[in-house]
């Protein structure tokens, strides 16, 4: 099988996903009319779609898709670096920590209201960007103390993770105003998805997307292990370091807007390099396809499973990576004794 | 391409001390690192291939201090089989390999249709084109060694590393490896390998160091510094010497304390 196939398939797969979660919800909207709104919308036809179905296709479920598409995709790009860097497939942005760290910056930020005084969601961003790189800094703090083996780095990412999830919880007690807000970020939703928050994580996922795979071989590289790396010619601190913080950025960029959705980078690469091989310049662009894919899917079980009631999609990602990663763990387990 | 080693030394917080070592290694040269374990011979590899800088000394390639050297220049020059090598990921032999034209690769990720011509050539050389599509990690030990030196050799570098790569070959796997690298020196490229198996040493290596606690104690031919006397001292055991009918020399049980 062509190893570049699975990448092509799921980016065919993405506007299929898109148009069929368009089509769902409580308003009955076919798949065709959505077609037919979106060629209105772009003015090559004149559709006669009532104006209260087109507010909720443009106004409502297209930005909750994009930004759901947008958060799959990031999610499992930075799972798929993370995993590189640190020489081990079950390493992923929730469970080391990363997006509490960035939800805690997010959190801090609406308290002290900065998001009053710099452009809107981008300082949210951007305190979200701060705490997961002092997250990653101190899992690696940590876990290069006890001897940088994973184990270590997992267990330091989750203590560390349940230490700042006690500080939101903390800073939530002492504002009960701003509590539904923050209760958000912990479970993870689109609910709250508009053009706005779409715009400014697109850009930042995108271009971080583009960076991470352009870099592509040297991750291919790292993977390997720090001495291999460096007699191949790559610095393996000073490239493992940057492809952290750009998945940092990523990572902050996803949980400002979308909240804490775990495991998404953990199944995702897992699952695609049955079809795809190692080789990240096969994996990276398949994970963002399949992530983008994946996260739509996931949105409309969230919204469809329990109607009228809406769950939030970080539950169920949750419910299917919890025991995926519990699966992983015993596989690998087996496999180094 | 001329490598030398000025009064390099290394300090570990933990005390042990690689004390201060000069050699030069002249191309076309197979230089052998040898003493027992815990004598520094780790540490004077991992000096020499650039991942540990001496805490005083020089290493140089060409003249010019190791770590001036941008990284994928110096992967062009020298180039390391490590001693293990445990990768987490399923990547072919052919992906493995192949990741040894990185330091030519320019911008775009990917091989030039003369790197694939240089990695059809090593696999075709090592009997590694059956394997090209298999996953690394179904290899067994000797033929894993194969694939990492299949890279090295892609690497095409004027100066091969290596940290005991016989280790986890049979004999006749170990006696092709270094069938091969001795090749490669005819050829006019320098070899520096740690080796565990005194009579490859003798057998293979032009020049040897012999360490022991932290310590140059011996360097020169091969059968010059490994004689009986210098093995007891070094290696606590004492060996019997036998000669064979050209001359060379042997070493096997039968000492007095074997």
């Amino acid at each position: 099988m062509n190893r570049n196939l699975p990448a092509i398939l799921l980016f065919l797969l993405l506007p299929i996903a898109v148009l069929s979660s368009a089509a769902f919800g409580a308003a009955d909207i076919s798949i065709l009319t959505v077609i037919r709104a979106i060629l209105d919308g772009l003015g090559f036809i004149d559709s006669g779609i009532s104006e209260t179905a087109k507010l909720i296709l443009f106004q409502i479920r297209f930005p909750r898709i994009m930004l759901a598409a947008v958060t799959g995709a990031g999610l499992a790009t930075a799972g798929v670096v993370f995993q590189a860097v640190f020489q081990n497939p079950l390493a992923e942005p929730y469970l080391l920590g990363i997006s509490s760290g960035a939800s805690l910056g997010a959190t801090v930020a609406i308290i002290f209201g900065i998001e009053a005084v710099a452009a809107g969601v981008g300082a949210i961003t951007f305190a979200a960007f701060l705490g997961s790189l002092l997250t990653i800094l101190l899992v690696l703090m940590i876990g290069g103390r006890t001897g940088g083996d994973f184990g270590s780095l997992l267990l330091g990412g989750i203590a560390i993770g349940y230490i700042f999830q006690a500080a939101i919880s903390f800073l939530m007690m002492l504002n009960r105003d701003q509590t539904d807000r923050i209760v958000f970020w912990m479970m993870g939703s689109f609910a709250s998805a508009t053009w706005m928050k779409v715009g400014v994580s697109f850009l930042v996922v995108f271009i971080s997307i583009i960076l991470i795979n352009m870099n592509s071989v040297k991750l291919n590289i790292i993977s390997l292990g720090a001495d291999e790396a460096h007699s191949l010619g790559v610095n393996p601190e000073r490239t493992g370091l940057f492809f952290l913080a750009v998945s940092c950025l990523l990572t902050a960029a996803v949980v400002s807007v979308s909240g804490i959705i775990g495991f998404v980078g953990l199944i995702v690469p897992h699952l695609l390099r049955l079809f795809t091989g190692a080789d990240h310049r096969k994996l990276l662009p398949a994970s963002a396809a399949g992530g983008a894919c994946l996260m739509i899917i996931a949105d409309i079980a969230a919204r469809s499973l329990m109607v009228p009631k809406e769950i939030p999609v970080g539950v169920i990602t949750a419910l299917i990576g919890g025991p995926f990663f519990l699966i992983m763990l015993r596989k690998q387990r087996r496999k180094s004794l | 391409m001329l490598l030398e080693i000025d009064k390099a030394e290394y300090n570990y917080r933990q005390g042990f001390h690689l004390h201060p070592i000069s050699f030069e290694v002249e191309p076309g040269t197979f230089m052998v690192l040898l003493g027992p374990n815990g004598s520094g011979k780790s540490t004077l590899f991992s000096l020499i291939n650039g991942t540990r800088k001496p805490a005083a000394g020089f290493v140089h390639i060409n003249g010019r201090e190791i770590s001036s050297y941008p990284g994928k220049q110096r992967a062009k020059m020298m180039g390391m089989v490590p001693q293990t090598s445990s990768i987490n990921f399923d990547y072919t032999v052919g992906e493995l390999v192949s990741m040894g034209r990185y330091p030519y690769q320019g911008f775009l990720p990917y091989e030039s249709g003369e790197d694939k011509k240089i990695i059809d050539r090593i696999l075709g050389r090592l009997d590694l084109e059956v394997y090209r599509d298999r996953s690394i990690r179904s290899l067994s030990g000797g033929e894993y060694q194969r694939v990492l030196l299949a890279r090295v050799l892609v690497q095409q570098t004027e100066i091969l590393l290596l940290d005991e790569p016989g280790n986890h070959l049979d004999l006749k796997h170990q006696t092709m490896l270094l069938g091969l690298l001795r090749e490669e020196v005819r050829s006019g490229k320098t070899v520096v390998a740690v080796l565990h198996d005194l009579n490859q040493a003798l057998h293979y290596a032009d020049q040897g160091v012999l360490l022991d606690g932290g310590r140059c104690i011996a360097l020169g031919k091969p059968c010059e510094i490994l004689t009986p006397d210098m093995i007891k001292q070094v290696f606590e055991v004492t060996l019997k010497e036998y000669r064979s009918d050209d001359g060379s020399v042997i070493f096997g049980l039968g000492g007095e304390d074997t």
